[in-house]
């Protein structure tokens, strides 16, 4: 029998900011958030593809979240971006990757019932990678479905 | 008193083309020849540049790499500017899952970790088969 005190269900999210859209992603699957350093290039990738971020001398391929999803980017000044900008390591049971983001907010914790399906998210790829939508401190933000992203952004032998 | 052992070291020849580092494992290569003095006609031949994507003319006669390949030897053209350097076993990690198939089709086969960055290393079969196929003008 369930006690009395037992809390609501909830989800732990981590908000960010990817281009001009706001997203979250379920905390389970981050590893660590990371300054941006400086990318190891690698031939012939799309690009969604930033390269290779050394994390603790372990090479992780870095995609860049608003490229891929086409959200375009925010017009903020370049160089608050640039303070900003941060990787968020994530990882699944078979891929490790950084996703670049233009801001990470923290941690939110949101009771399961204000995780709604997708209506009135939009833009680019989004809503097709969009698993939620939940009504946060900013405003209306994309729950990603993490899986389908790195499924649909690694890298197969016939990518360009 | 117990004995103490270095580290086991390969051999790797290093280029960099544009942004990108590539290795190639001494072990692969045959031959390292000035262009002017290679006789690559009986060879199949490709630039780096061509195989990674990178715009741009070679530096003036420039090395030519020969891999040992099964079939037949193949020139890989690289830039003068090529070091050896010996790096232990350990330096070498594999490709992240995420892009391990497309860099093994593009001719690559593990990542080495150099002076704070990784190098591409080359797949000696691999890249002979591509350098064999572009060099019949394959697609």
């Amino acid at each position: 029998m369930p006690e009395a005190s037992e809390p609501a269900r909830s989800t732990l999210l981590l908000a960010l900011r990817a281009g001009s859209v706001h997203l979250a992603l379920t905390a389970q699957m981050v590893e660590e958030v990371c300054e941006e350093s400086e990318f190891v290039a690698l031939p012939r990738m799309p690009a969604h593809v930033c390269g290779l971020m050394s994390v603790r001398g372990e090479p992780v391929p870095v995609v860049d979240l608003a490229r891929f999803l086409e959200v375009g980017q925010d017009a903020c000044d370049p160089r608050e971006e640039a303070r900003t900008r941060r990787v968020v390591v994530i990882h699944d049971e078979t891929y490790r990757v950084g996703f670049l983001c233009q801001r990470v907010f923290g941690l939110l914790r949101l009771p399961a019932e204000r995780m709604l399906r997708p209506e009135l998210i939009q833009g680019g790829r989004l809503r097709r990678f969009t698993q939620a939508e939940v009504d946060g401190p900013r405003g209306l933000a994309a729950v990603l479905d993490v899986p389908a992203v790195l499924d649909a952004a690694r890298l197969r032998p016939a990518s360009p | 008193m117990m004995a103490t052992f270095a580290e086991p070291e390969r051999m790797y020849a290093l280029v960099e083309v544009g942004p990108h580092c590539v290795a190639f494992c001494v072990d692969d290569v045959q031959i390292v020849e000035d262009a002017a003095d290679a006789s690559t006609s009986a060879r199949a031949c490709l630039t780096l540049h061509q195989m990674l994507g990178v715009p741009g003319p070679l530096n003036p006669n420039p090395r030519v790499l020969v891999l040992a390949s099964p079939s037949m030897p193949v020139s890989v053209h690289v830039g003068r500017d090529m070091r050896f350097v010996a790096l232990p076993d350990a330096a070498r990690c594999p490709l992240p899952s995420f892009l391990a198939d497309w860099a093994r089709a593009h001719g690559w086969s593990a990542l080495l970790r150099y002076a704070g960055t990784f190098a591409l290393l080359a797949d000696r079969q691999r890249l002979a088969a591509m350098v064999v196929a572009a060099d019949r003008g394959a697609p």
